[in-house]
């Protein structure tokens, strides 16, 4: 597949406070971002489970990005404390697997449409860049070939 | 260390106490108590394993009063942590007799049934991950490679949760592998890598790399390695080791700060 074709699916957990708002105000204020993401709307970035995470790899992902409110500003209080540690946690672990660098954590306030854009804009790139999932597609033939 | 657990016995220091006894040359796990002292003579102290803690937690669920004795080995001891860290337990009403079981060079014998894996053959070794690795050794490998050679270990699984089963942290009531909106239960083979990177999520914070789980695997899968490197990245990011004290898990508190940094978009640009 060239790679120009190539358009990754990429999962993103808004927090509905922050990051689900700036899509709002990017969506209002007539901003482009690429279509590439699929929002899912949760109460609070901690509710993502390392499970939906891995669901979502596993079920064809390209990428997943979470987007919570920045330190301090959580609607919960401390609930995106929990959050890094899990994602940080959780891209190492991915990236020890060899499924590194398709989940991305950013903190998005409300207010921050051209920050939403920009982290989007970017992390489509470099998934686009780093080609589908090895877990997806038609290139299933992970094994190693014999003495490689 | 018959007369350490007759003692016990004797001086209702415990009602119970967990060892293991000598059974047509093998060794299973026995509970020794107050009523049957004879059977005490059959007790043997050898390289077999069992997660005597994780039978000790089952028992303080369902008597609490229970006061229970038991041979502990090192990570006997980091397990019953991480379990009284967990309420699984309470640590006031157990006893232990502790083991030595690691080599050291104080100590070259070893009451250990898996101080070693099995040395992995010419095939595993050129596809797949070999037990022995120490997982600074796979970081230089390519990640196309690395995942490619888990693939070919985790699609070996039969999915007979037989590391679930045996492992003494393992205390859920309810467990993610077997949840249909999770893992669907029934499914076989299980799915891949998705079965074996729930667990080793499920580890972090908690493993205390007995080494059972891969001792039970049938399939050979290297669990010990993926869990030790889960404990690395704990170590690394939250300087947390489970079983080396009381203290929580950094997953199982908010905290009242922000410890760690966000990772950049594009902190690295390697083709994969």
């Amino acid at each position: 597949m060239a790679e120009s074709a190539f358009e990754p699916k990429i999962l993103a957990f808004m927090c509905n406070w922050c990051t689900y708002g700036a899509a709002d105000l990017a969506g209002v204020s007539r901003l482009a971002y690429p279509p590439n993401i699929r929002p899912v709307r949760v109460m609070c970035s901690a509710t993502v489970s390392p499970h939906y995470i891995l669901r979502a790899f596993q079920d064809g992902a390209d990428g997943v990005l979470v987007g919570g409110c920045h330190p301090g500003d959580c609607h919960y209080l401390a609930g995106n404390y929990m959050t890094i540690k899990r994602i940080s946690f959780l891209q190492e672990l991915l990236e020890f697997i060899g499924l590194g660098g398709r989940l991305h954590l950013d903190w998005i306030s409300s207010a921050e449409a051209q920050k939403f854009v920009a982290v989007i804009t970017q992390f489509t790139e470099k998934v686009k860049k780093m080609g589908p999932s090895p877990l997806t597609g038609e290139d299933l033939n992970r094994r190693l070939p014999l003495g490689a | 260390m018959k007369e350490q657990v007759r003692d016990l016995l004797e001086n209702h220091r415990v009602d119970v106490f967990l060892a293991y006894k000598d059974l047509d040359g093998h060794q299973i796990p026995w509970a020794f108590d107050r009523d049957n002292l004879d059977e005490l003579e059959d007790l043997e102290v050898g390289p077999a394993r069992y997660p005597l803690d994780k039978l000790a937690a089952r028992l303080a669920g369902a008597k609490p009063e229970l006061k229970i004795g038991l041979i502990a080995r090192d990570c006997n001891h980091r397990a019953l942590k991480v379990m009284a860290a967990g309420h699984q337990l309470d640590l006031d009403k157990v006893e232990t007799i502790s083991l030595a079981c690691c080599p050291s060079k104080l100590q070259d014998h070893a009451a250990c049934s898996y101080l070693e894996p099995e040395p992995a053959g010419a095939y595993k070794k050129s596809v797949g991950v070999d037990n022995r690795a120490d997982p600074q050794e796979l970081e230089p490998l390519r990640p196309k490679e690395r995942l490619a050679r888990w693939s070919y270990e985790f699609e070996k699984c039969i999915k007979c949760y037989g590391c679930r089963n045996i492992c003494p942290v393992c205390y859920c009531q309810e467990c993610s592998l077997e949840h249909p909106d999770l893992i669907s239960p029934g499914r076989l083979p299980p799915e891949t890598p998705i079965f074996h990177l729930t667990r080793a999520v499920h580890m972090a914070g908690r493993c205390v790399d007995c080494g059972l789980c891969e001792e039970a695997c049938p399939m050979d899968i290297p669990l010990r390695l993926l869990y030790r490197e889960v404990n690395r990245i704990v170590l690394r990011l939250f300087d947390f080791q489970a079983g080396a004290d009381l203290s929580q898990s950094p997953f199982n508190f908010l905290g009242d700060k922000m410890t760690l940094e966000l990772k950049p978009i594009e902190a690295d640009q390697e083709a994969r």
